[in-house]
């Protein structure tokens, strides 16, 4: 009797659970296609392209690097000169302005907001496996690594 | 009773710890990789492709003779 009650409650919360939690899984098609095609993010990506042209140099010299999440940082913004590291933080922060609603419409336009950090994850792998020799990342320790 | 009031407090776990599990793989593998890595890849290809040193301008008319431009040229010759 005791083993019928649990056995029988057991399975029905584990099929609710399942419902609930497991459904949207099933209902999703297996091959999916993440679509770029925006207006939005043409106008990013030419934004970030051009910014990348005034940025590689400082990729090349090791003084920002990419970072976990899809960004980028300053290495080690207490060894430029003022002048320099005022004008790289700008750079910078609008460079990850620019990449962080970059990823968020991207997530948008596919109707999965949710899947902004999985974005992130994978635009920060790809940049970085992308990156040349000798630039630099931050892994999400915190650690500075030269790429080999 | 106070052996099926302990056996029901040990579902509570029990329940949980299936539903965590079952839904989380579906939510892990939902996420579709292989198509967001197609995809960084082709915005990456157009962000680090052309490298203009500045802002590029409109492409000049092919067919027009070489104009002078509205703008003063900081260096004309």
């Amino acid at each position: 009797m005791m083993k019928r009650t649990f056995l029988s409650r057991f399975l029905l919360l584990a099929a609710t659970g399942w419902l609930l939690a497991g459904q949207p899984a099933a209902a999703a098609p297996v091959e999916t296609e993440l679509t770029i095609k925006s207006a939005s993010i043409d106008a990013i990506a030419k934004s970030l392209s051009l910014r990348y042209s005034l940025l590689t140099e400082h990729f090349e010299s090791g003084q920002i690097g990419f970072t976990h999440d899809g960004l980028i940082a300053l290495r080690e913004p207490g060894a430029l000169p003022q002048a320099t590291r005022a004008a790289l933080e700008l750079l910078v922060s609008e460079d990850n302005k620019d990449r962080g609603t970059m990823y968020r419409e991207i997530a948008r336009i596919n109707g999965r907001p949710d899947w902004e950090s999985n974005l992130r994850g994978v635009f920060a792998q790809r940049w970085i496996s992308r990156a040349p020799h000798g630039w630099y990342y931050r892994e999400s320790g915190g650690r500075w690594v030269r790429k080999p | 009773m106070t052996s099926m009031y302990r056996y029901r407090l040990w579902q509570v776990p029990a329940i949980l710890v299936t539903m965590v599990i079952i839904g989380g793989c579906g939510t892990i593998n939902f996420f579709p990789q292989k198509a967001a890595e197609k995809a960084a890849d082709q915005v990456l290809d157009e962000i680090t492709a052309a490298r203009p040193k500045t802002a590029p301008a409109e492409p000049p008319p092919a067919n027009a003779a070489p104009e002078v431009s509205e703008k003063r040229p900081d260096k004309s010759p």
